[in-house]
């Protein structure tokens, strides 16, 4: 309890006084430094929480980029495959020539089909490639900044605690003093008396 | 607040509600920064459960698109292997091909009922098992009415071959696409998980503040009340100081 003005001006001539505003003293002076220990965990809250909110945004982001890279994969693929099979040969050629053309024309057409099933088969592989690295990293920026978080809440109810703990002493002493006054006004009103 | 008329009373008691005076400003100042941040923690919790809940509904959709993935990459899958099945040229080709689209059409139905699948994703499976089955009976019709013709036969074939194809790669860009908006939704509902921790964030630390406002209120009024108790035992004991010294002075006359 930071009460009554002792510590500034007050030098009591009472060696017992003394020695509890010295006591009082050190006790402002430690509630003092949980106060600023509660203000840096406060910030470090603040920010270890920041860190784990951007992290989880780099998380959608890192998903979102795997998934733009399957779906693009997978779509020019599709397109493709589909170029390869609609340009495929159905006929039948009459003579050497056109059997060569033809085969010619397929060739190519099961090129782009299997190329196109290529690139589609890559789609899914090469997204989470991309995907998954960035989000891994993502989530373990956000596990460490969440911790630094529970730690810095850890500490600021440390300081709290603390604090409390040194209010309810400074509280005892001060009652103290109150008794040791009011015997020593006793004993001058008992002397006065005798005048 | 109105300004204190100080004049006539001891300088002890004109300190004393000096205090007083600054300790009332103190704490009404005391009391609207709780307030504020009362509606700081309120306002913090409602936008952290708003975000919490789009984040749930973010979470329905990403689902609901990646059971209709499923199903397009089930189509595909099974569009491909009629493809392949009539590429061979069995004589059950078509009965083969029909059976497959029976067989995604009865999964659709079993699906739905079942709750594996949603109704959307049960539709497009049964949409996609008419399409297969489609394909099989004119591949059977074809082959049929061509009679003993190879070429008719062989053209119908091929026809076949390629719609299947055509219809698994179809089935695997919209499969893609599927995939990509169940993505998008599973991200987004990331971001909302974010807005709603920064939501508990900024409500927590104004839980803090509020606390720690709170604490110093009591302090200062636990302060108050023992300079209150002080000056009033101060009072008493001057007072009977000054009574015993009139009466030492009366006694002397």
């Amino acid at each position: 309890m930071t009460t009554g003005p002792i510590g500034s001006s007050f030098a009591p001539t009472d060696p017992l006084l003394a020695i509890l505003a010295k006591e009082i003293e050190v006790e402002q002076e430690n509630q003092k430094h949980e106060d600023g220990v509660r203000v840096a965990a406060r910030n470090a809250k603040i920010s270890a929480d920041q860190a784990a909110i951007q992290a989880l945004h780099d998380q959608a982001d890192a998903i979102r980029a795997g998934a733009w890279v399957s779906f693009g994969l997978k779509t020019a693929g599709a397109v493709v495959e589909g170029v390869g099979i609609a340009t495929t040969p159905t006929a039948k050629g009459k003579d050497a020539a056109e059997c060569s053309r033809i085969a010619n024309q397929r060739n190519w057409s099961n090129g782009f089909s299997a190329g196109g099933r290529m690139l589609a088969g890559q789609a899914e592989p090469l997204g989470k490639l991309v995907g998954d690295a960035n989000e891994k990293e993502a989530e373990a920026k956000g596990a460490a900044a969440k911790m630094r978080s529970d730690s810095a809440d850890a500490d600021y109810d440390a300081a709290l605690s603390l604090k409390q703990k040194s209010e309810t002493h400074v509280n005892a002493i001060i009652e103290q003093v109150q008794s040791l006054i009011a015997l020593a006004r006793q004993a001058c009103d008992h002397v006065l008396s005798r005048f | 607040m109105e300004p204190l008329h100080l004049g006539g009373i001891s300088p002890h008691l004109q300190l004393l509600a000096l205090q007083e005076e600054s300790s009332q400003t103190q704490r009404e100042g005391d009391r609207q920064e709780v307030d504020r941040l009362d509606h700081r923690v309120d306002a913090a919790r409602a936008f952290q459960r708003f975000e919490i809940q789009r984040a749930q509904e973010e979470r329905e959709d990403a689902s609901m698109w990646e059971d209709v993935a499923g199903t397009f990459k089930t189509v595909s899958i099974v569009a491909a292997s009629a493809a392949a099945i009539a590429a061979t040229g069995g004589g059950g080709t078509a009965a083969v091909i029909v059976a497959a689209g029976a067989a995604m059409k009865l999964g659709a139905k079993v699906g739905e009922e079942t709750g594996i699948i949603d109704a959307d994703a049960a539709n497009v499976l049964d949409i996609g098992g008419t399409v297969v089955m489609a394909g099989g009976a004119a591949f059977g019709v074809a082959a049929a009415a061509s009679g003993a013709s190879y070429a008719a036969a062989e053209g119908a074939k091929t026809t076949v071959v390629q719609g299947a194809r055509m219809v698994s790669t179809g089935a695997s860009a919209a499969e893609g696409y599927a995939s990509k908006r169940s993505s998008d939704h599973a991200s987004n509902a990331i971001d909302h998980d974010g807005h709603a921790r920064s939501a508990e964030s900024i409500g927590d630390v104004a839980d803090q503040d509020r606390d720690a406002v709170v604490d110093r209120s009591a302090r200062l009024a636990e302060h108050e009340r023992w300079v209150a108790g002080q000056t009033a035992a101060n009072l008493a004991i001057e007072n009977q100081g000054r009574t015993g010294l009139i009466a030492n002075i009366g006694g002397k006359r």
